[in-house]
């Protein structure tokens, strides 16, 4: 009896973090977005190949909003990307940074959007991905839902 | 002898507009190269943009390919151009170049008014001349004109580069080179911020 107990309270466990309900974030996938489910990450991805996902990372060193809003700009220009725009915006209350850059993938060029939210332990980070003009026609949308992830 | 005298009329012309060329740091000579990375969601409607945008400023196209726009632009209009083109898409690289060639455009300058002293000289050769002496002073005169030809030809092109800046706008980008994957930031977790890693993510 009690080994069936613990098998069932072990599937509901499993089956919880399958559903991603255990993710130390609530995200939100642009409209019409097709999601995958489980994972660590919320993955969802749109008819035209733009990807998007939302996940998170220890705030490890721990430093505040201002010395990743500094250091995150600055890796990516070192890695190469080119920085279209860079925006602080404030999200239920939390400041967020919006990056804009772009990059080319073999013969395409890239539009790659990332945002970040810094919190106590963890550091949210949801990222969108596409060709240029399919990312561009649904920017607004994207952009959108980006800004709705939250830490929980 | 007539030849060294003249010759000699020759270098000091040139000197003297040597001199002059130092002189004025004001009149220096400039040609403008710039150059974009437009992206753009509509291209062909873009590509249509920039001929009539060009035109309607005094410039006209060079080459136009499907990656790319070559054409020239009054150099006063440039700043206008590049405003009208971040009002319409996104530029993602530029570039911006100015080479002074003022050394040059003065000895073209000082080469020609040589050149068209002599020529004076051996027109009023000429007309002093007798039978005998008319064949090679008027060879000399036909060489002369040539040159002074083809040193109007390469000042007329001079003055144009002059006037009129060259723009480039590519839709594609030039420097193809991708990211690096894993950076080189000392804060582990930046390096995990990347495009290839996240379309492997999907793959």
């Amino acid at each position: 009896m009690k080994r069936t107990l613990l098998i069932i309270a072990i599937t509901a466990v499993a089956a919880t973090f399958a559903g991603g309900c255990s993710r130390a974030f609530t995200a939100v996938a642009p409209e019409g977005f097709a999601t995958y489910k489980g994972g660590e990450s919320f993955r969802a991805v749109s008819p035209g190949h733009i990807v998007y996902r939302v996940r998170t990372v220890a705030n490890d060193p721990y430093a505040g909003f201002d010395f990743w809003r500094e250091a995150l700009p600055e890796r990516m220009k070192n890695a190469g990307y080119r920085i279209i725009a860079d925006s602080v915006v404030v999200c239920a209350k939390d400041k967020a940074l919006l990056l804009e850059m772009a990059a080319p993938v073999e013969q395409s060029d890239y539009t790659y959007l990332v945002m970040m939210m810094v919190g106590e332990k963890r550091i949210l980070i949801a990222e969108a991905a596409g060709e240029f003009t399919e990312v561009q026609g649904r920017k607004t949308e994207i952009v959108g839902a980006l800004l709705k992830n939250l830490l929980k | 002898m007539r030849r060294i005298a003249l010759f000699a009329a020759g270098i000091i012309s040139f000197a003297a507009a040597q001199e002059q060329a130092d002189s004025s740091t004001a009149n220096s000579v400039f040609h403008i190269t710039a150059g974009l990375v437009y992206k753009t969601i509509d291209q062909k409607a873009s590509e249509k943009n920039i001929s009539s945008v060009v035109e309607a400023m005094g410039g006209w196209l060079l080459n136009q390919t499907p990656q790319q726009i070559r054409f020239r632009l009054p150099k006063d209009s440039v700043d206008g151009f590049l405003k009208m083109l971040d009002s319409t898409g996104v530029t993602t690289d530029a570039t911006y170049a100015r080479s002074d060639f003022t050394a040059d455009y003065f000895r073209l300058v000082a080469g020609l008014q040589a050149k068209e002293y002599l020529l004076k000289q051996y027109l009023a050769v000429l007309d002093s001349s007798g039978t005998e002496g008319i064949y090679p002073v008027s060879r000399e005169i036909a060489d002369l004109q040539n040159s002074i030809e083809l040193l109007k030809g390469r000042m007329r092109g001079m003055i144009e580069r002059m006037e009129f800046a060259e723009v480039w706008v590519s839709f594609n980008f030039i420097d193809r080179r991708v990211p690096v994957v894993s950076g080189n930031s000392d804060f582990e977790w930046l390096n995990s911020v990347d495009l290839p890693s996240l379309l492997e993510d999907f793959r």
